[in-house]
């Protein structure tokens, strides 16, 4: 402890804090102009200089180490003075139009707290070296006339998000902040995370929502919607409608957000958004009553029960839900309909790293925490985009990588983290469990593996030495494409400069053999006792903000409620809910188009999931969806499904407009808070849910009156939710389950001592088997998707913002070798043909794919790049196996007519 | 860019003067300067690219620094003194002289495209005010008449060239 | 009494005839000897050669080149460089340019003496921009010295190698600024940086352990290497050892640069004795004793108060002329002997004017990155340019001095001060002229009086 003078009062510090951290710990206020807590301190701005006995020139609070003794005056006529005139030197040509506009800025607030006022005029003659003024940016303005050179939105930009858009130019009182060419802010490589114009003090950079609705009235702290990093975000309204969306300083995004949890809101007042109950008859939709649609709803769904048994039924929930909407869908299921055909979007993305990770570990969950990519000294990425598909984490493992942690990205394309990684293993699309077991043989033949942790925690171990010989990189990098050297090096790094960290994502798990690619990876965590220490583990990146909530509240055919058989917790179950639970084997949703294609499923309510645009093979997709009798779509649009297919249409509330919980892809649970009421009609989908199962007899098994309560009968279920209180979350914040008890923190790191089955868990053996000969004259291609930074999956909500603006379709990546032998130029218009359709979308060339191997991403409904994909899937989830298509591709005379 | 090869390989051999490539900014600058005469949008983010750096660290160097033009000057390049001892025995008067003779504004080139005349600051040749540097040579006690026999010097190799 | 001589050791060989910058020429007059002796001896032994000379640095701000040397991390493991801040760039001072373009060779022995002593493998001269010449010849030096075996690899056939390489500036004062010119040597904007924690000597160039030393003062390590850092504190006055170079400028007959033992000369000897005294019909007005940043000094003040002269406490009762031209007494008369610029103004010279003149310098000087300096020097070259070229006010000296008084000891480096002090003094000192500018605008300017800004 310090002992400290401040303001002539004796305080106590703990060591290692600034002089303005200590005066905040005690409530002293100083301006701190040039500050913000999530970049390092600059002082530049002198503002918060303060008086210390004994140094000669003031001191800076916001970088200066307190000290043993010092005596710190903050506010006396000295440094008030100095304030003062600062503030008036920035102010004398300052627009005094902003101040007025706008009071609350952090600098008008200064300004006015030091009585100065602003000299300047927005009507004042331009400066010889003029100020940008821009407005070409869908969500940012720029007007620097009201820039006050602190620097912020220059580091922010660098320290944060790993972009370098803002940089002072020319200097002294000419100084400017400009991006690259002095031009637009996304010429500069912008990727509209919005954290410069978060940070600025001023205005000069400004929401375009804030200019054009005002300043938001009313905060509302809550998840943001979008991908499985689960920022914490406020959410800004006036007049009950949002006008901004700020980054908040939550437990996995410490400040920060990107373009789409920041900016692509609006889709919640897009004109399609449909917001009253609807029915088709004879064609059309009409708009009916609530109580006439769930009337409707539970009559068919009881005479199919009775004409075609319980299983011809099947719900899919959505892993967009909260955690609540999806147990309440699955409750629904069982308890209403009495069958398991139950399922959810998981299915289409990291089922096979669930499953993986069970069976491996015990856990099908992240081991470890987000906050650990800054301990860890090695990162490795593998199938996985994370600046585009988790723009927050990857801002976070660039910044690991530019701060000196090694990173080794596995995937068959260049990433934009290629630029800071130090290899790329740029393997053959779907030979994960090659490159993997490769590494893992060089490790064993290297003597690297961690002695300690294979003879305490692992079993088998002997028999994988054996097994894995046959995987000596020399012996099998043909098969992958990596050169034995380069898989040495990466096996080296991981290894032997530890804590090595792994992140994955769904180029690891949409594959035939996605669950044995995933356990390969585990057994290289395993092999090198990377697990259950800080800075390591195997990390899925979870695609959606609750895809790791959804099926773990049951939304799986297999599974109840906290990720348990159904055999094992049957009788828990029961008890509880007072009903006997259903025998029979549950379809997942792969399984229930299959079933519908042979005519046995006969009604389908699908909850916030497009089934005919996120499927793959949309053709199959469609031939089984036309022999449902009834399809009813829960949804804030009429997608693709409800339009080709639906029946009924019920209005859902969007995330911005419910409470309940999300939980992200390191197992945290966090609070959902509405902050606006839902349009129109539109409902939360737990409400409706229990309305239908209400009219369908079983309201007292559904009588919940909030989101908590259901979430209260979750914890009541799952032991490792037990601590997790809705009280505790709007205290302490997201809290990361296993959490027994209502005292204890959660827990960042999973098997430190033993596995969540047992002390030790046994390396698993993985054949390779080989993906079928899919490549021919015919379709000499081979395509894998992704997602891009801008979009978010189908673009149901990214496509109805102006993100749209910043990625307005899909294009094909495509090598300039073979773009050259296709005489293709950028922009021009292919048709990509598959055994199982066509698709039409733009061609982009660049050096990120290699020859012979194509690229898009998936979200323009225009594109539909679904209808290309094909039917194989993964051995173990049935996961469909998006990354692998065999294509043609074929030049088109003319571009395709756009609808 | 159209470098000479000359000027490509003193570029590749100044980068090895320094641990880290970055350093070679101002060097690669210069070298650049040297050959074109100014340091357009391309120098600059071929440089970037030369030193694995992004376009805008550069950018935010070149503006820095008032040595780096971003626009082409005239043939010779004028720099009178500005600061206080050039100034004491005459230095605006010698800028004077020079703009008057080019017919032109500091800062600016002339409109035979002859002379670029800069006001700059401190030439640390003050023992010997007012100083002028023509292109790389320094002219010493440079008062109105000496400024006019430069500016003569100057216009009649102007006219022999033609 | 008449001034003391000169005593030329670092200007020995300067405008000497026949004197010339190849190593030919240098070897001829005994170059290199020094160093070849230096490199018998242990390192330490060198430093403390430096540390008992008492040398000063000759930059500007005065420091014991010893005691910076001392400073310096030897334990990080990481390597050690030498930076020669070669920038020249405080106006009034230009003997740096005279030793690189007549004399290199003088400071590549004081560089390899330095890095010997220190274990510096590289070392950098920081040349500014405007010497291009002096970059080249520095450039050809070093090729000579190398292929002399005087440094490169295995210097003087020794396991001991450096390299030494000149990197040019581009036209910026805050160059010489040591952590913005190492900021400027790694390819970026020369902001200063915080101090701490960089502080050159630990976390300097590259992050590592560093030198920063002005050319002429790596000159003086060599002869104090040569003389013995006793010998060396014998010349000049205790606690500023040695000779240094004043360059003189302005309203005197013979400007020009002077080597002097520190402290030997007064300023009316300077100016009066050496370099002849004002321009005919004029009288001197003030003097700026170090670089356009130090204090004015206006003539006809007086400076009175106690010092040390050996052991005893004297009473010293000084007009400018009386002030002994060392680091200690000009401090002592609340200015500082800086890089050695004097710059001279006669009778003629409006003051207003002339800090105008150095308003606008800074101004234009000012890196941009903290905002006292960003602001304030815009704002007092603003006001003092609006004094000038259109309405003056009484209290305008009154409103500079005010913003002045919020820069010095308020901004990242030492910037904050050297665009502080001019104002400061120039209102304190003038104050009436400030005040009664506005009538004097309305009285046509003799002629010959020259325009300033």
């Amino acid at each position: 402890m310090l002992q400290v003078t401040i303001n002539g009062q004796p305080h106590k510090f703990v060591d290692g804090l600034t002089i303005n951290e200590a005066l905040r710990q005690i409530g002293v206020e100083i301006p701190t102009l040039c500050h913000d807590d999530r970049v390092d301190p600059y002082g530049s701005c002198r503002t918060c200089a303060v008086e210390v006995k004994g140094v000669g020139a003031l001191v800076t609070a916001c970088n200066t180490q307190l000290r043993e003794g010092m005596e710190i005056q903050t506010h006396s006529p000295t440094v008030e003075g100095v304030r003062k005139t600062l503030f008036g030197l920035l102010a004398a040509d300052y627009p005094a139009e902003a101040v007025a506009q706008f009071p609350d800025k952090q600098f008008h607030r200064y300004l006015k707290q030091y009585g100065v006022k602003a000299g300047g005029s927005r009507t004042a003659p331009a400066p010889d070296v003029p100020f940008m003024q821009d407005a070409s940016h869908p969500y940012i303005n720029v007007d620097m006339s009201q820039c006050v050179t602190c620097y912020r939105c220059v580091r922010i930009c660098e320290e944060v998000q790993g972009q370098f858009v803002w940089k002072a130019w020319n200097r002294g009182d000419t100084t400017r902040i400009l991006p690259v060419r002095g031009e637009t802010m996304l010429d500069g490589g912008c990727v509209s995370c919005g954290a410069c114009v978060d940070t600025c003090p001023s205005g000069a950079l400004e929401d375009i929502t804030v200019l054009a609705r005002g300043v938001p009235t009313e905060w509302t702290k809550t998840i943001c919607s979008y991908c499985g990093t689960g920022c914490e975000v406020n959410v800004g309204t006036r007049d009950g409608q949002i006008t901004t969306i700020r980054p908040s300083d939550g437990p996995s995004n410490h400040g920060h957000t990107c373009v789409k949890g920041r900016y692509a809101f609006d889709y919640v007042y897009a004109e399609e958004r449909i917001t009253s109950p609807m029915i088709r008859r004879n064609g059309q939709w009409e708009d009916v009553s609530w109580d006439e649609v769930i009337k409707y709803i539970s009559t068919k769904l009881a005479e199919t029960i009775k004409q075609h048994g319980p299983d011809s039924i099947g719900v899919l929930s959505s892993a967009r839900g909260t955690n609540e909407e999806n147990f309440v869908a699955q409750k629904f299921a069982r308890v209403v309909l009495g069958n398991n055909n139950i399922d959810c979007c998981a299915r289409v993305c990291h089922s096979p790293t669930a499953a993986a990770m069970k069976m491996t570990l015990g856990t099908g969950a992240a081991t470890n925490s987000l906050d650990e990519i800054e301990l860890a000294r090695t990162i490795l990425v593998c199938g996985a985009n994370p600046t585009d598909g988790h723009p927050v984490t990857g801002a976070r493992i660039k910044q690991a990588a530019r701060h000196g942690a090694k990173l080794i990205i596995v995937d068959p394309r260049v990433i934009e983290l290629n630029e800071f990684a130090t290899l790329h293993l740029q393997l053959h699309a779907g030979t994960n469990v090659v490159l993997f077991n490769a590494m893992g043989a060089a490790i064993v033949e290297e003597g690297l593996v961690d002695e300690e942790f294979v003879r305490t925690r692992l079993t088998e171990y002997e028999e994988y030495r054996k097994f894995i010989r046959d995987f000596s990189p020399e012996k099998v990098e043909k098969i992958c494409g990596v050169p034995a050297a380069k898989i040495r090096e990466a096996a080296r790094i991981y290894a032997t400069s530890k804590p090595s960290l792994s992140v994955h994502g769904l180029g690891m798990t949409e594959h035939i053999q996605g669950t044995e690619g995933i356990m390969a990876l585990v057994n290289l965590a395993l092999l090198t006792g990377n697990i259950g220490k800080p800075g390591t583990g195997i990390n899925p990146l979870r695609g959606q903000n609750n895809v790791q909530g959804a099926p773990h509240m049951g939304c799986e055919p297999k599974l109840l409620a906290g990720y348990v058989p159904i055999e094992e917790a049957r009788a828990q179950f029961e008890s509880a809910w007072h009903v006997p639970l259903p025998t029979h084997k549950g379809l997942n949703m792969i399984d229930m188009l299959d079933a519908a294609t042979k005519g046995k499923m006969k009604a389908m309510w699908a909850i916030g999931y497009d089934i005919v645009m996120t499927n793959p093979n949309t053709h199959e997709t469609r031939r089984a969806m036309e022999q449902i009798d009834l399809v009813i779509v829960q949804d804030l649009f009429l997608n693709a499904t409800a339009r080709e297919f639906g029946d009924v249409f019920l209005p859902a509330a969007s995330s911005f407009e419910k409470d309940g919980t999300f939980m992200n892809g390191e197992r945290r649970i966090q609070r959902v808070r509405g902050a606006a009421k839902p349009q129109g009609l539109a409902r939360s989908d737990w409400e409706i849910v229990c309305q239908v199962a209400k009219a369908m007899g079983k309201g007292e098994h559904f009588a919940y009156r909030s989101a908590e309560e259901i979430w209260n009968e979750v914890r009541s279920l799952w032991p490792e939710g037990q601590g997790i209180s809705y009280a505790r979350l709007d205290k302490e914040g997201g809290l990361q389950w296993p959490c027994f008890e209502e005292n204890s923190p959660g827990t960042p790191i999973l098997h430190v001592d033993h596995f969540t089955h047992g002390k030790t868990t046994a390396l698993r053996r993985i054949e390779f088997v080989p993906p079928p000969q899919i490549l021919s004259a015919e379709f000499p291609f081979l395509l894998t998707t992704g997602r891009n930074l801008y979009q978010y999956n189908a673009a149901t909500q990214t496509s109805r913002t102006p993100n749209n603006g910043l990625h307005p379709t899909d294009y094909l990546q495509i090598s300039p070798v073979d773009a050259t032998r296709l005489g293709l130029a950028d922009g021009e218009t292919v048709r990509l043909r598959s055994t199982q359709g066509t698709a039409e979308l733009p061609v982009q060339i660049s050096d990120h794919v290699k020859p012979g191997e194509v690229y898009t991403t998936f979200h323009s409904v225009r594109v539909f790049l679904n209808q290309i994909t094909t039917s194989q899937r993964d051995r173990y989830t049935q996961t469909p196996e998006y990354k692998v298509t065999a294509v043609n591709i074929a030049k088109l005379a003319t571009p395709p007519v756009v609808v | 860019m159209n470098l000479k090869p000359a000027t490509l390989s003193q570029i590749d051999e100044v980068i090895t003067h320094y641990p880290t490539k970055r350093s070679a900014t101002l060097p690669l600058l210069h070298l650049i300067q040297e050959e074109v005469g100014f340091i357009s949008n391309e120098a600059i983010e071929w440089v970037a690219a030369k030193l694995g750096l992004q376009p805008i660290n550069v950018y935010e160097v070149v503006t820095f620094y008032p040595m780096f033009r971003q626009k082409p000057i005239g043939r010779r390049h004028i720099k009178v003194c500005r600061t206080l001892s050039c100034a004491l025995l005459g230095g605006y008067k010698t800028c004077a002289t020079f703009e008057q003779e080019f017919h032109t504004h500091a800062g600016e080139v002339s409109p035979d495209g002859e002379v670029t005349v800069e006001f700059v600051e401190c030439l640390a040749s003050c023992g010997t005010a007012p100083v002028v540097m023509i292109d790389d040579e320094l002219h010493e006690k440079v008062d109105a008449a000496k400024a006019k026999q430069l500016s003569d010097q100057i216009k009649a190799e102007a006219q022999a060239r033609k | 009494m008449p001034a003391p001589a000169q005593r030329r050791i670092i200007f020995q060989h300067i405008d000497e005839p026949g004197y010339t910058n190849d190593l030919a020429c240098y070897v001829k007059h005994g170059g290199y000897e020094i160093m070849k002796k230096a490199f018998q001896r242990p390192p330490a032994e060198l430093v403390d050669e430096v540390k008992k000379s008492g040398l000063r640095g000759r930059g500007g701000a005065g420091f014991p080149c010893g005691v910076k040397w001392g400073l310096l991390d030897k334990k990080s493991g990481k390597p050690i460089y030498l930076v020669v801040n070669a920038d020249e760039s405080e106006p009034g001072t230009f003997k740096d340019r005279y030793i690189m373009h007549q004399d290199p060779h003088q400071l590549i022995e004081g560089i390899m003496i330095t890095c010997f002593a220190n274990n510096v493998k590289q070392a950098y001269i920081y040349i500014r921009g405007e010497f291009p010449h002096g970059a080249r010849i520095l450039e050809k030096a070093i090729a000579e010295a190398r292929a002399a075996n005087f440094c490169g690899p295995n210097v003087l056939g020794s396991s001991y190698g450096c390299e030494i390489y000149v990197h040019r500036g581009a036209g910026a004062y805050i160059c010489g600024e040591e952590t913005g010119l190492i900021e400027s040597l790694e390819g970026k904007r020369p902001y200063p940086r915080i101090k701490p924690p960089y502080f050159p000597a630990v976390l300097g160039l590259y992050q590592c352990p560093t030198i920063v030393n002005n050319v002429e003062t790596l000159c003086h390590v060599k002869h104090i290497a040569a003389m013995g850092g006793a010998e060396f504190a014998k010349i000049g006055t205790p606690n500023n050892t040695g000779t240094r170079i004043l360059c003189v400028s302005g309203h005197v007959q013979k400007p020009g640069y002077y080597e002097f033992e520190v402290g030997k000369i007064t300023m009316g000897e300077l100016l009066n004795d050496v370099c002849g005294g004002p321009l005919p019909g004029r009288k001197f007005k003030a003097v700026i004793p170090g670089g356009s940043s130090a204090k004015v000094l206006k003539f006809g003040e007086r400076f009175k108060g106690k010092r040390k002269v050996g052991a005893e406490m004297v009473d010293y009762d000084w007009a400018v002329e009386d002030v002994p031209m060392d680091f200690d007494c000009l401090g002592m008369i609340g200015t500082m002997g800086g890089s050695g610029g004097v710059i001279v103004m006669d009778d003629s010279v409006n003051m207003v004017e002339a800090l105008a003149n150095i308003n606008a310098f800074y101004a234009h000087e000012s890196c941009g990155q903290c905002t006292p300096c960003r602001e304030g020097s815009l704002w007092m070259k603003k006001i003092s340019s609006r004094m000038v070229h259109g309405a003056a006010r009484p209290e305008d000296g009154q409103l500079l001095k005010s913003v002045a008084d919020q820069i010095a000891g308020r901004t990242i480096c030492a910037f904050g001060e050297a665009c502080a002090w001019p104002t400061q003094s120039y209102v304190a000192k003038f104050g009436d002229e400030f005040k009664g500018y506005a009538d004097a605008k309305k009285t046509a300017k003799p002629g010959g009086v020259t325009d300033l800004i």
